[in-house]
């Protein structure tokens, strides 16, 4: 059934992308912190490492490296995790085939030690590292059947797609198109590490999707939600006691709503930890987060926007993936931070329900909006402004080749308020004083995006559109979009992996009806209501039709990325804002290599020293 | 009508009490907006995902059948695992989690309350118009009208810079014993306290001396507004009484200044007091979102938060329940309370 998988990896897509958003537009990424607690006498200051004594939970003995996390933790279930938080720390536990080294966006080898591809992209060989988890078991190719039969049959995974669908492993569907346990296409080869994975067709982000934790090895028969195993230990046991994988750190305790840690585990195959625990304190409030960084109870961590100064930063370089890298300070307690920001494969835009609202005020939103203007007094500069919806750095030619595509072809003055403009298209189109039209602009319940609607409602009251700000949790915003009760709506997208298609798949406009079951975007893209909808849907077919990694297929894709773009321009589906850039700050205590623009929550820590 | 029967009343008359909080509950979460599956699946909703989830949340079944099985494991006590808070955890385990602290909090800011404001609200009766009176009451208002989200952020914030502003002679997080400015106290002490204690008594007393110091904070912003309700009312309370015919008919007689005082006009003073005082009860369940919040300490207000926005049926049918529950059991407690203060009020009519 290829054309399923296709729509099916589509969707895929969006859901991956949408987790970031939702951690995004959370307005946090795991900060860290450390634990350190400095005590002040006579103007000398003395650093001493401490346990957890001062908190609730385990003692850890040992040193200990500080985080902080802005959400709450819900598993240590690899297929079960759909949250940033608890995604952080089973990227600790868990080892993966793959994995993006630094959170750098091109996979490397982890647990495969080696790897082939047949010719026509649907087999793939991997040779196992000779690793072992942290109950000393070898890991071998039948762990990883095991560990993704839980992936695509457990009653517990929240990811079975990802690997029926999104990859396209091989398996059977019965009649109602359930996926048949035990059928995946997944072997043993000639040694007991060599592990054969056949897909149903080629795609072109097989490694990158395996450096997913949903993928990870976990020992075979360790738990028994699928047929065939009785489990050695109960389920929540393992989800919130003993996870047990073959990562670098192994699990020291997690205490629900406060805290978790991990400690460094000895025979890691790789490079053994350099510190002997990590400890996340989960804090979800702005102001406690920057007090208990402030206090130097964390190491390393995010600074909220309302606490963030850009004046503060002094960038001392910026390498070859554009990450920024320098000293933010004095900070309140006189201490000078190391710093580093990354844009981080991400965009944020406004969707428009296009079935409610009508081409001529969505283009005068685009008119009207001027990205650089939000970037720099909404979000204080934390980000680059978009008129893409690819991020520039993923984009087919790079930054340079966006820039000149919205040089010569962004219809809508990159960069500006035109509210002349903007009121001319809404009065061509009948709109006037006496005639305005009523939109209703629902946002997730974020003061800053409050901020930027209050602007956007204010410039737009001249182009006669009256807007009403209306805020909701996610729940309950994702529930309407789906219900096609949305009219202008504000959501985020983080990379799954590094492609266009990742993102554009979004505007993929059959998949945007909201008529329909599970609807990728929710802008309802109809040839009634856009004249461009013929273009993107047919340039989303050709990428779809040409899945495989090779340069022609790759080629032919670009050229589509190009096409949905402009096809998103002319008709206004989703205009973009900007592309978040995160930010880490770290006190001299901690030796952290800065993160790669998968975003801080793909960094292994096994590389970090401590100097206290 | 003899105690039994007048207790018994009382419990039976809560029963549609507690069936109806729970009911409207249910309705709210299953009737409204709120999506739990939504909330678990993120903006990574996948239709397939989304299905399987349904089916084994049991949420595909009839809406009446779905409230009957609710309604029926509510009060068989077979409290259910959480959908998103903590998947797979009973909300049992949750409660026992979160609640200590609150409890924690709630007991030290009731106790807060208690102790520096209805004596000060005595004292300020007991000598009124003087100059202490004056600024017991202005005290009392100022705080008062603090509300407590203003006054959690400044303490913080305060708190957090004692270091700085005294340049290195007095820092929050060091004085008596290491605690942080923010996050929960450590209350493992009191898992099994005497054994614990005769271990180790000065470490238990050590982290019993921690934990309440890390606690004080926060449960002085949270005592603050009753605080200053009960100084206020205490104070008007102490007035009344002691211009009443039968306190100047006991002067007349010659009654003793303290057991004036004490037997004649506290109790009676105590009257208007008792409602106010077991309404902050609500404090040691609900606690304040806020002031856990900006504390972070994430406890049973916090949980409820939580558990709200996600959708989280069980999790917050479970603390409605018990919240209900509990907040019937002080009504009762509260009538109890006034038959023994106020001999006026019996058990007839």
């Amino acid at each position: 059934m290829p054309d399923t998988n296709k729509l099916s990896r589509r969707r895929f897509l969006k859901a991956t992308g949408g987790a970031a958003t939702a951690a995004a537009l959370a307005g946090c990424t795991g900060g860290d912190g450390e634990e350190t607690t400095t005590t002040e006498s006579g103007g000398e200051e003395t650093t001493t490492a401490t346990t957890t004594e001062e908190d609730t939970g385990t003692e850890l003995s040992g040193s200990v490296f500080n985080r902080i996390l802005s959400g709450t933790i819900t598993t240590m279930d690899p297929v079960a995790a759909t949250d940033t938080s608890s995604g952080i720390i089973i990227q600790q536990v868990f080892d993966c085939l793959m994995s993006y080294p630094n959170a750098l966006p091109t996979v490397e080898n982890e647990l495969a030690a080696d790897y082939t591809v047949s010719e026509d992209f649907t087999t793939y060989t991997f040779q196992l590292a000779d690793a072992t988890y942290h109950n000393g078991e070898t890991v071998t190719a039948s762990d990883f059947i095991y560990a993704w039969e839980r992936l695509a049959a457990s009653e517990n995974s929240r990811r079975a797609y990802f690997i029926l669908d999104s990859v396209g492993v091989e398996h059977e569907t019965d009649g109602e198109g359930n996926y048949v346990p035990g059928s995946l296409g997944v072997e043993v080869g000639e040694t007991e590490t060599e592990l054969v994975v056949n897909l149903s067709e080629p795609f072109h982000d097989t490694l990158e999707m395996f450096a997913y934790t949903s993928f990870a090895a976990l020992p075979e028969g360790v738990l028994g939600d699928v047929e065939g195993y009785d489990g050695e230990m109960e389920y929540t046991e393992f989800a919130s006691n003993n996870p047990i994988g073959a990562g670098p750190f192994e699990f020291a305790f997690w205490e629900q709503g406060t805290a978790a840690a991990v400690s460094k585990y000895d025979d890691y195959y790789g490079q053994v930890a350099q510190v002997d625990n990590v400890r996340w304190q989960v804090i979800e409030d702005d102001t406690a987060r920057y007090n208990y960084a402030m206090n130097e109870n964390a190491d390393y961590f995010g600074l909220p926007t309302a606490q963030y100064d850009p004046g503060l930063v002094q960038v001392e370089s910026t390498d070859e993936y554009g990450r920024e890298i320098g000293q933010y300070g004095p900070v309140r307690n006189g201490q000078t931070l190391n710093y580093v920001g990354v844009p981080t494969l991400s965009i944020f835009y406004v969707g428009f329900n296009m079935e409610k609202v009508p081409k001529p005020v969505r283009q005068a939103f685009a008119y009207v909006l001027n990205q650089g203007q939000m970037v720099s007094e909404v979000f204080k500069g934390r980000g680059s402004p978009a008129q893409l919806f690819t991020p520039p750095t993923i984009f087919p030619g790079g930054a340079q080749a966006a820039n000149e595509l919205i040089d010569s072809e962004y219809p809508y003055n990159a960069d500006e308020t035109d509210i002349q403009a903007a009121r001319e298209v809404m009065e061509e189109a009948g709109y006037g004083e006496d005639n305005q039209f009523e939109v209703q602009w629902t946002q997730y319940n974020s003061n800053t995006w409050e901020e930027m609607a209050s602007i956007l409602r204010d410039q737009l009251a001249s182009a006669h559109i009256n807007m009403q700000i209306q805020k909701a949790d996610f729940s309950t915003l994702l529930e309407r979009g789906r219900n096609g009760q949305l009219e202008a709506y504000t959501l985020g997208w983080i990379a799954d992996w590094p492609a266009p298609d990742n993102f554009l798949q979004l505007l993929n406009p059959p998949q945007t009806d909201t008529s329909e079951q599970g609807p990728i975007s929710y802008v309802n893209w109809t040839s009634e209501n856009g004249d461009a909808y013929q273009q993107a849907t047919d340039a989303y077919q050709q990428v779809v039709n040409n899945p495989a990694p090779t340069d022609e297929a790759q080629q032919i894709r670009d050229e589509a990325y190009v096409d949905i773009e402009t096809a998103n321009w002319e008709d206004v589906a989703m205009l973009p804002i900007y592309n978040r850039k995160d930010e880490t700050f770290w006190y001299d205590t901690v030796n952290i290599e800065p993160f790669g623009g998968m975003g801080p929550s793909r960094q292994k820590l096994n590389n970090v020293t401590l100097n206290r | 009508m003899s105690r039994w029967q007048y207790f018994l009343r009382r419990v039976l008359m809560s029963i549609p009490v507690v069936i109806f909080g729970t009911t409207i509950t249910f309705a709210l979460i299953r009737l409204g907006p709120l999506d739990p599956v939504s909330a678990i699946l993120g903006t990574q909703y996948n239709p397939q995902a989304a299905e399987q989830i349904r089916t084994n949340l049991g949420l595909n079944q009839p809406l009446w059948s779905q409230y009957l099985d609710f309604m029926y494991d509510l009060f068989t006590f077979q409290l259910g695992q959480s959908w998103v808070i903590a998947p797979g955890t009973t909300a049992y385990e949750l409660i026992e989690i979160y609640a200590p602290r609150t409890i924690w909090l709630g007991f030290w800011s009731v106790v807060i309350a208690l102790f520096v404001g209805i004596p000060l609200g005595f004292y300020a009766g007991l000598n009124p118009n003087t100059p202490s009176d004056y600024a017991a009451s202005f005290g009392g208002i100022v705080w008062r009208a603090m509300p407590n989200f203003w006054l959690a952020i400044m303490l913080v914030t305060a708190l957090s810079q004692l270091g700085t502003w005294t340049n290195g002679l007095f820092t929050w997080q060091t004085w008596i014993v290491r605690t942080n400015v923010v996050t929960p106290p450590a209350l493992g002490f009191f898992q099994s306290p005497v054994e614990q204690f005769l271990a180790d008594p000065g470490g238990w007393t050590e982290s019993f001396i921690r934990a309440t110091k890390q606690i004080a904070p926060a449960a002085l912003v949270l005592g603050s507004a009753s605080m200053g309700n009960e100084m206020r009312i205490g104070r008007t309370a102490v007035l009344e009484t002691i211009n009443s015919n039968y306190v100047e008919t006991a002067r007349a007689k010659g009654v003793s200044g303290r057991s004036l005082v004490w037997k004649h006009i506290f109790r009676n003073a105590l009257i208007p007091l008792v409602p106010i005082i077991t309404g902050e009860a609500f404090l040691l369940l609900g606690g304040s979102v806020f002031v856990e919040t900006v504390f972070a300490i994430n406890g049973l207000g916090w949980l409820f938060f939580n558990a709200a926005i996600n959708g989280d049926l069980p999790l917050i049918g479970t603390l409605m329940f018990i919240f209900i529950l509990i907040l019937v059991g002080t009504n009762i407690l509260q009538d109890f309370l006034y038959t023994i203060i106020d001999p006026r009020v019996g058990y007839d009519g």
